[in-house]
């Protein structure tokens, strides 16, 4: 039957499985199946170094089978709707419904509406309330999970934090569980005492006579108050894939991802990544070394990428970097090194390794002036900026991509024409350079998305700006940006409103998110498929109004309905922070001065290294 | 400058719908997790030099595939043979290889194939047999300039055979005078009955 509908699809390689170094087992012995969701097609989900980490924990233990599930793409759906072929697992096609745990990532808010089309189609009830001794525990974590309230109701638990450690927990609790005939109702009693494990149906969210939140209460004796996420303080002493699955299809990060330490010590105000993945934890030189040779003999990939928030503040970067371009010279493998800083070490490697300058140089400003860079604390100086085109085009890159963010707290026109001016500045060092010594074809892309405040940052506080002030600032920019050189991309706000809501959003939102599934919205993170009419008129069908969410500026003494979820970055230091973008103070990064955003609690990373 | 060995191999149900593009980078990255001794093209971006024959649609099974690979010198057989099965996906197997000694490319020597059609859709098997038959068989198709052109693919078919529900055709191939196993099914569904539920499997590339 699933090999009719396979005739007709495209590219049906999204759903035969099968690929190099996919777990195989034999079902006998298994207590525990769990299904990973990646609400969205194979080609992003299979990029997704998360579900590599777990899916290779998973199965290491015998008792336990871990299959990747990923969104139909819509001309499959189609044909699993039409024949009643419920969504099942890559390795064994099993139906969502028959797993034990329905274990989900929530790496973008626009993920979300696909979330309850892959349950419904996996024959999963949508809502945990409805969910009986037969259904399965349908679980999230990841990113958006530290807010994952507008979602809540529709899991059964959420794991707050790095996973290599609590899932495996969760799980061995649930085997005891089902082997001792326990019900679910047990089960996820005793698993909320579980440190960041959140059980939604545990607790009650109470809003103000006005509507405006009141507070996130347990209503369950297990239930913690707080719930902080877990982290892993040794990097070293996790085992990491060492046998990924690589997949037939050309995914979007087709190589090695090597991971070489989390978090981030720049603290952007902006960022959600810098301050949930606190502290920075590195793992050591020679892990790395060994990790890439065997991953590199495992899979038969040509590319290694080492990966992090900011690649360059590896404290031994250089020593590494070196070591792996000689170790993969003669291997014919080639190193790729993302999110460098536009220091002169990290620009040297980048000539190294990029022998080929078919991709652009790019570069993230963020903001146009001084003044702006440093309320959202970006601690890059427009000479730093300058120098680092010069460097590529003397180097022979000719196609230099910026990166900017507009509807940033406090911006002006000012900043907007300062986008233009650094824009006009770079084109000009272009023709600086003598003819014969650089590349031809001079093309400079200004990209321009727009902010979306995130919980647990320092701008968590802030309205988005509404939909025509964002136009209106897009506007401005495809007016001034006149030269000829210079390439102005941006996207529609309305999708960033939509991602501002969903982020900041609480429980009120999960019957908005339904309505919009229900009027037939998916795929939303697709340009083509969003519909934002039809979210608009789920926002009216419930009576909900999104600018509450998106554009009001919140008051810093306000409970805001993330706060029962603990990330170790105290509220107090966010303010803080919130204050100093307020003046324009930089603040240092965690390598140059400690700034006390209460991560060292965890005594661990770059809170303890010796200065 | 290397030598050649060529490899047969057979391309089962599982990976089917596996391009022929994907199905040429699985065979790298496996030859490459192997200790197989590959010779790398020289210059700028050194590649494994592989080269395979006629390209096999998806959706189709093959007993009967071909490539080409430069190995810096002679390796075992029986270990070139045994290494690369042992890192290959289910589906994929290699059933033979050689040295072989003649230097023309891969591709210049595929002249014939040989596809064994099973339909399983309740037909007239007699049907077919009259069809490809006849003198004429003519079947429209897409040119290159995406015009509707009308072709006679009877001296295409060389022989076929029809045994229960199991079509054998044997037809030419190869860069020249190829004809696509689903020209056959277009023209089943056209003079015979439409049919939905079949399977292609490539029994034999003829190399000459």
């Amino acid at each position: 039957m699933l090999d009719k509908l396979l005739k007709k699809v495209e590219k049906p390689v999204r759903y035969t499985g099968g690929e190099i170094n996919m777990c195989k087992k034999d079902l006998t012995n298994i207590k525990s199946r769990i299904a990973f969701c990646f609400p969205d097609v194979y080609e992003i989900g299979m990029s997704h170094l998360g579900m590599k980490i777990l899916y290779d924990l998973y199965n290491r233990k015998n008792d336990t089978y871990c299959e990747r599930v990923f969104a139909p793409w819509v001309d499959m759906e189609n044909l699993m709707r039409e024949n009643n072929i419920k969504l099942f697992s890559l390795e064994t096609k099993t139906p969502l419904n028959e797993f034990d745990f329905v274990a989900f990532t929530l790496q973008y808010e626009m993920s979300y509406t696909n979330i309850l089309n892959m349950l419904d189609l996996g024959g999963v009830p949508l809502w945990s309330k409805d969910r009986g001794e037969n259904d399965p525990i349908v679980i999230a974590g990841g990113p958006c999970a530290y807010n994952s309230e507008p979602i809540a109701d529709f899991f059964d638990l959420i794991i707050m934090g790095e996973g290599e450690e609590v899932n495996i927990e969760v799980n061995d609790l649930y085997i005891k569980c089902k082997d001792e005939g326990k019900s679910r109702k047990e089960f996820l009693k005793l698993v909320s005492r579980i440190e960041g494990i959140y059980v939604p149906s545990f607790y009650d969210a109470q809003y103000n006579d006005d509507g405006s939140f009141n507070k996130c209460v347990p209503i369950n004796e297990n239930a913690k108050p707080i719930i902080s996420k877990r982290i892993i303080k040794d990097l070293d002493s996790l085992t990491y894939p060492e046998k990924w699955i690589v997949p037939y299809l050309n995914v979007v990060h087709d190589r090695v991802m090597l991971e070489i330490f989390r978090g981030c010590i720049r603290g952007c105000r902006f960022c959600q990544a810098g301050y949930i993945y606190r502290p920075v934890r590195e793992k050591s030189k020679e892990n790395v070394e060994r990790l890439a040779e065997s991953l590199i003999n495992n899979t038969g990939y040509e590319e290694i990428s080492l990966t992090s928030l900011s690649t360059s503040d590896y404290t031994e970067f250089y020593p590494l970097a070196e070591n792996l371009i000689d170790k993969f010279k003669d291997k014919n493998v080639s190193i790729s090194l993302p999110s460098l800083r536009t220091d002169s070490i990290s620009l040297k490697l980048l000539d190294e390794v990029s022998k080929v300058r078919k991709s652009g140089f790019t570069i993230a400003p963020e903001a146009g002036t001084q003044r702006l860079r440093d309320v959202i604390n970006k601690g890059l100086t427009e000479e730093e900026i300058l120098n680092a085109c010069r460097f590529a085009f003397e180097s022979g890159w000719s196609t230099i991509k910026l990166y900017f963010m507009i509807g940033l707290p406090t911006e002006t026109y000012d900043d907007l024409q300062g986008i233009v001016d650094l824009a006009n500045k770079i084109t000009e060092l272009y023709y600086q350079i003598p003819k014969d010594k650089r590349a031809k074809g001079l093309s400079v892309t200004v990209s321009a998305s727009t902010f979306v405040p995130k919980p647990f940052t320092a701008f968590q506080w802030c309205g988005q700006n509404d939909i025509n002030t964002i136009k209106e600032k897009q506007d401005y920019l495809k007016t001034h940006l006149t030269n000829k050189a210079i390439k102005f991309n941006w996207h529609e706000p309305e999708i960033s409103v939509l991602e501002a809501v969903l982020a900041k959003g609480d429980r009120r939102l999960s019957k908005v998110i339904y309505r919009a599934w229900k009027l037939g919205c998916k795929f939303d993170s697709w340009g083509e498929f969003f519909k934002f009419d039809v979210w608009m008129k789920a926002f009216e069908d419930c009576n909900i109004d999104y600018k509450y969410y998106a554009e009001r500026q919140i008051d810093l003494e306000e409970t805001l309905p993330w706060e029962h979820v603990n990330i170790f970055v105290t509220k107090d230091f966010l303010k803080k922070e919130y204050q100093n973008a307020m003046d324009e103070k930089v603040t240092s990064n965690c390598r140059q001065k400690c700034a006390g955003c209460g991560a060292s609690i965890n005594q661990c990373g770059v809170c303890f290294e010796k200065r | 400058m290397g030598v050649l060995i060529r490899a047969k191999y057979a391309k089962k149900e599982e990976v089917k719908y596996v391009g022929h593009l994907d199905t040429m980078r699985t065979f790298i990255r496996c030859i490459k997790r192997t200790n197989i001794p590959v010779s790398y093209s020289k210059g700028f971006n050194p590649r494994i030099q592989i080269s395979f024959a006629l390209p096999l649609g998806v959706g189709i099974t093959s007993k009967s595939e071909y490539f080409d690979l430069t190995l810096e010198e002679r390796f075992n057989i029986d270990m070139f043979i045994a290494e690369l099965n042992s890192t290959l996906p289910d589906g994929f197997r290699i059933v033979e290889a050689y040295y072989p000694e003649e230097t023309k490319s891969l591709m210049s020597l595929v002249k014939e194939a040989v596809y064994e059609i099973t339909i399983n859709d309740e037909i007239d098997f007699e049907k077919i047999k009259n069809t490809f038959e006849k003198d004429e068989i003519i079947i429209e198709k897409e040119n290159k300039d995406k015009k509707i052109v009308s072709k006679n693919i009877k001296e295409n078919i060389l022989d076929f055979c029809i045994k229960d529900n199991v079509c054998i055709f044997h037809v030419t191939a190869g860069s020249s005078n190829n004809l696509n196993p689903n020209t056959i099914i277009d023209v089943i569904n056209k003079y015979v009955h439409h049919i939905e539920d079949f399977e292609i499997n490539r029994k034999e590339i003829i190399l000459k």
